[in-house]
């Protein structure tokens, strides 16, 4: 059972605290991912597991064994790194049997596992390459078939598909997908990007400033972020999120008069007279007299700045009373910036967060 | 236009290069030249093309001032020193470059002050000891004084480079179960093979051309080092320059063989930094 477990862990430089009390159990072959914004203190978390930053205060278990003085080689994880890590000198083979070797594996038994791996990760033909001779993905490819020879317990990787391009970085998603499918191990993945983690994930991390946000599976992130950061953060583009008052139970507001329902209008009945955030994604507004959102106190009104034809659809970026907000709205919308239009909320899907909190109202 | 501004830009570096070409080898053109010459020519006419070539001058030179044995003393003593800098410097400038532990940085001055310390200064002190140690008169007691004065420029270019050796490669290393000890051994040491060819060649150049202290520490012929050993041509009545000068130039060729056998790393060596490993 290789669970990972943290339990109020701390990460401290000098004064600055880089990570605050972090608690997660990442269940046995989990794909659990750590998003968040450059510096949030997702890769330090990352270290701590992997043994390469001491831990400040709390305890890391892995696999039921308490790790804190356990040096790296001994907790049986593998990591893959961002910029690759492969040892210019050695061609492609040694990379992978370094590990191996070290361990004093039989030679049969090396080659074995190394040929298994590459023809895993089609890399074979590369094998007495050095890595200079070889692509980003390929590299990419070698580290990970140096991680996968070991088979170790737990697979750590820190962005390990941040240097490639748009389109190699979809093809190695489905492939670290696969992979994972296929080896049945659990895996801690750190990621800045969002449609990463949403595409990959078991579960999701969301930090920031070294404070875990929320730890969910991908949808429930988006269907119901905890709060304004989380909700802000999934998804793309981003949830629009206007400043309005509460008044009468209705969001009402220049340009704005949306009336909640269910348990989102009861928990405002706390901010009458209130300024609170009102949040909508992008793909819950329509244009008015086109989109399937039926009509009722659900209306947004605004004119329209810039428009961007996608094909299946049309991003919109309107100014409502003075506040911007994007709109994903049917394909072939006869819309020309300056128009004036109306926009009809999926009430259903809207969001409201405390205006200092920033914490999710419930739904 | 900028064609045109590039042309004259690059045509003025190739002149300034091709003018400083010219101010090295003419002087080892001459020299070339004059060891080719019989002993009045030389003294007659020291800038004209030689009329016949004599190339015996070499084989008389080779035979007469025991230059074998002189290259031989050389080539070990050399070799040995410049083991002892690498050895010791790489060992030294790796871990003062990627260990953090208290004292780093006063290790780090103490060599760094070996700088600013003339080398003639110890001769004195330096004697006493090779006497004490019993090594006067031997090519040992060059060995430990060029292994250990080169050791502070080399400690101080070996830690610079250990400094930007990626951190990931070591921590991958770490991950995969290595020590320290087999860090340094198969990660770092061979990629700072291009800065330790150039560490090594400056040292060699440096023994081998070593003057001073082969002068005062070796007195038999058979322990005698290339660069003093030659001075045997050079007699209180008269100078036998038609020996002297091919021994002058069978004692440079062996830096010139080893620079060429090296350049490719040196090169690497003297350009790293500026691109990743």
């Amino acid at each position: 059972m290789a669970e990972v477990v943290l339990s109020n862990v701390y990460k401290r430089y000098g004064k600055v605290t880089a990570v605050y009390d972090f608690n997660l159990h990442v269940q046995d072959k989990e794909f659990m991912v750590f998003v968040g914004p450059s510096g949030c203190g997702k890769t330090t978390t990352l270290r701590m597991v992997a043994g390469l930053e001491e831990i400040s205060d709390g305890t890391v278990r892995i696999a039921e064994k308490v790790v804190n003085d356990m040096p790296p080689k001994d907790r049986d994880i593998a990591m893959v790194f961002q910029n690759y890590a492969l040892y210019p000198h050695m061609n492609v083979y040694e990379n992978m049997a370094f590990g191996l070797r070290l361990r004093k594996t039989p030679k049969p038994e090396i080659d074995r596992r190394v040929r298994e791996a590459a023809k895993i990760l089609q890399i074979e033909h590369l094998l007495e390459r050095k890595p200079k001779e070889l692509s980003g993905g390929q590299r990419q490819r070698v580290a990970l078939g140096r991680a996968i020879v070991r088979e170790p317990k737990v697979f750590l990787m820190d962005e390990p598909l941040s240097n490639l391009d748009a389109k190699l970085r979809v093809e190695m998603r489905s492939q670290i997908q696969k992979l994972h499918r296929r080896l049945d191990a659990t895996v801690i993945y750190v990621t800045h990007d969002q449609v990463e983690a949403m595409t990959m994930g078991t579960r999701i991390v969301v930090m920031r400033d070294g404070h875990i946000m929320q730890v969910d599976t991908p949808l429930n992130l988006y269907d119901t972020p905890k709060n304004k950061f989380v909700a802000g953060f999934i998804g793309s583009p981003s949830m629009n999120f206007l400043t309005v008052t509460v008044r009468n139970g209705m969001f009402d507001d220049r340009g704005v008069t949306v009336a909640p329902s269910g348990a989102l209008a009861n928990a405002l009945k706390a901010y009458e007279g209130k300024q609170v955030w009102m949040g909508i994604r992008p793909e819950h507004l329509g244009l008015r007299g086109v989109t399937n959102i039926s009509e009722g106190q659900n209306v947004l009104k605004g004119t329209v700045e810039v428009v961007e034809p996608l094909g299946a659809q049309t991003d919109l970026l309107v100014d409502v009373g003075g506040q911007s907000l994007t709109a994903k709205v049917e394909g072939h919308a006869q819309v020309r910036p300056g128009d004036n239009v109306e926009l009809l909320v999926d009430l259903s899907k809207l969001h409201a967060f405390d205006y200092q909190s920033e914490d999710a109202l419930a739904r | 236009m900028r064609w045109r501004s590039d042309f004259w830009v690059s045509g003025l570096q190739y002149l300034i290069l091709g003018l400083w070409g010219l101010i090295v080898l003419i002087p080892l053109l001459n020299l070339l030249m004059l060891s080719l010459k019989s002993l009045p020519g030389i003294v007659a006419r020291p800038f004209s093309l030689p009329s016949t070539l004599h190339f015996s001058n070499y084989v008389n030179a080779w035979k007469l001032g025991d230059l074998g044995i002189y290259l031989f003393n050389t080539a070990w003593m050399s070799v040995l020193a410049v083991a002892v800098v690498l050895g010791l410097g790489s060992l030294a400038g790796y871990v003062l470059g990627r260990f953090d532990f208290k004292g780093n940085r006063f290790l780090y001055l103490v060599f760094l002050a070996g700088l600013a310390l003339p080398i003639q200064m110890i001769a004195v002190p330096y004697f006493g000891m090779m006497e004490a140690l019993n090594l006067i008169n031997s090519p040992w007691s060059l060995v430990l004084l060029y292994g250990a004065s080169g050791l502070s420029f080399s400690v101080f270019i070996l830690t610079a480079f250990a400094r930007n050796l990626p951190t990931e490669l070591e921590e991958a290393a770490w991950v995969e179960g290595a020590t320290p000890t087999y860090v340094y051994w198969r990660i770092a040491l061979p990629l700072m093979r291009p800065i330790l060819a150039s560490v090594g060649l400056f040292n060699f150049v440096s023994a081998w051309n070593g003057f001073f202290f082969p002068l005062i520490l070796l007195t038999s012929r058979h322990n005698m080092t290339i660069t003093v050993g030659i001075l045997s041509f050079i007699g209180e009545h008269l100078t036998e320059w038609q020996y002297l000068l091919p021994a002058l130039v069978i004692s440079m060729l062996p830096p010139i063989l080893v620079f060429l056998i090296v350049s490719r790393q040196f090169i690497r060596g003297l350009t790293s930094g500026a691109l990743k490993i």
